[in-house]
């Protein structure tokens, strides 16, 4: 039984977004979560939508690399949250004026903005960050939040973590197939569910592993002298250029449109 | 047990190794739907956050939780809900009182250190979970109504990560007793 990620999502690549540097896809990544939360209405937020959409196509990833993230974000966000919205706005039999309507089915105003707004924020969210995540090398989030300004100790949590993150998948499939030389029989088959499950019993002796090795490499850490000095230095550089002005300038206007839109300044 | 600073190099460290830990269990459990609710997976992994919530203290407890939800949403979704990354970071931080309670590792297989993981733990996954599930609802992320909110968010999410906490983060409390039982540190 192997133990690997599924949908792993990082895709290589030379297009204008992967060129974009870490610091602004979190700068646009932050704005467009601030605009999509304030905003109200379809004419507010569908710019948005037409945006991260170019975001993504201007990324360049090929179909057959994205194709098992987009089912599963398409299968949640239209089918798991389209049909609870829908049915339970429908449920609350409250009268509201039909705004379309094709083959006999009517769309009121109330399903339209308790339905389909929340939908059209899932999928514009769900585009901004799965452009950001299958663009960027998870390498290159550390440096980038420290070039942020974030305190260097917190970044290096993140360039941990990242680190760590590939061991431990080793780690468990090593607990995994010394746990089944002592006679454990993972529920393996084609039922994902079963599978999933027999992950389960890997919990207690990987995380107990995994502490105990915490006091070994905060001291090798400590003996090279980390937390010494206030300033940290990184060894991946990193450089705004010309294109991150402009996506930087954009998520400024974005903030300062959905802030004066919000504050009642600017009408729509 | 060990360096009590939130910010010492410890420290540092179990913040990465706990952000690891959880992100690498939760990408698998995130497959685990409840029918009926909206994202919300069955997540044994949340003790994760919860025990190192207890053992290193609050500020390494919110931050495993929370970056590690980032990781393991980003990873298995392609996207990330700020708000249920603090939410699952207040679900890993509330342990954390634990750790100033319990400060000999010799009281961490007592009676007292099971029953305040299980207690920590539940108070913990409700906090949590209700923070996240009502932004939702103020924010309108696919939420439209306050019994929405508490129907397909909250109970689910909070009822499954209580009973998984109050199970797991007992025994991993326990288990790592004794796994420094003789240890001259940790």
């Amino acid at each position: 039984m192997s133990i690997t990620p599924r949908f792993l999502s990082y895709v290589k690549g030379t297009s204008v977004v992967h060129r974009l540097d870490p610091r602004t896809k979190i700068v646009f990544i932050l704005s467009s979560i601030i605009y999509i939360s304030l905003s109200d209405s379809f004419e507010v937020l569908l710019p948005l939508t037409f945006f991260s959409l170019l975001f993504y196509v201007s990324a360049r990833i090929p179909l057959k690399e994205a194709s098992r993230t987009w089912k599963f974000l398409l299968l949640v966000i239209l089918v798991f949250s389209g049909f609870n919205l829908v049915f339970l706005t429908l449920l609350e039999h409250e009268e509201s004026p039909p705004v379309i309507e094709f083959y006999g089915i009517q769309i009121t105003e109330r399903i339209l903005y308790r339905a389909i707004l929340p939908l059209l924020k899932l999928l514009t969210l769900g585009i901004t960050t799965l452009t950001v995540v299958f663009t960027t090398d998870p390498s290159r989030f550390a440096p980038a939040i420290a070039k942020l300004g974030l305190p260097y100790k917190l970044t290096y949590v993140v360039d941990l973590a990242f680190r760590y993150i590939p061991i431990f998948f080793k780690e468990m499939e090593t607990t995994l197939h010394a746990q089944m030389a002592r006679g454990y029989k993972p529920k393996g088959g084609r039922n994902p569910v079963s599978r999933i499950l027999s992950i389960v019993p890997l919990i207690v002796p990987v995380s107990i592993n995994a502490t105990l090795s915490i006091y070994d490499i905060a001291d090798s850490m400590a003996l090279r002298a980390f937390g010494s000095r206030k300033k940290h230095t990184w060894y991946r550089t990193l450089e705004l250029q010309g294109r991150d002005y402009i996506i930087i300038a954009f998520s400024i206007f974005l903030l300062s449109f959905i802030l004066l839109y919000k504050f009642g300044i600017l009408n729509i | 047990m060990g360096e009590r600073s939130q910010f010492s190099v410890t420290a540092i460290v179990a913040m990465g190794i706990g952000t690891a830990l959880y992100a690498v269990f939760t990408i698998f459990f995130n497959i685990l739907q409840i029918p009926g609710t909206q994202l919300v997976a069955v997540r044994p992994s949340v003790a994760i956050p919860m025990f190192f919530g207890f053992l290193f203290g609050p500020l390494v407890g919110f931050i495993s939780g929370c970056f590690g939800n980032i990781i393991a949403d980003a990873v298995s979704w392609g996207g990330f809900w700020w708000n249920w990354d603090v939410g699952n970071g207040l679900m890993g931080m509330i342990p954390g009182i634990a750790y100033y309670i319990i400060k000999e590792k010799e009281e961490l297989t007592s009676g007292k250190s099971i029953i305040l993981a299980i207690v920590l733990a539940i108070i913990g996954a409700v906090i949590g979970m209700a923070f996240a599930a009502y932004t939702d609802y103020i924010f309108g992320y696919g939420i439209s109504t306050l019994e929405e909110a508490t129907t397909i968010l909250f109970i689910p999410a909070a009822a499954t990560d209580a009973v998984n906490g109050a199970i797991l983060t007992p025994i991993l409390v326990a288990a790592y007793g004794s796994a420094v039982k003789g240890r001259g540190r940790g």
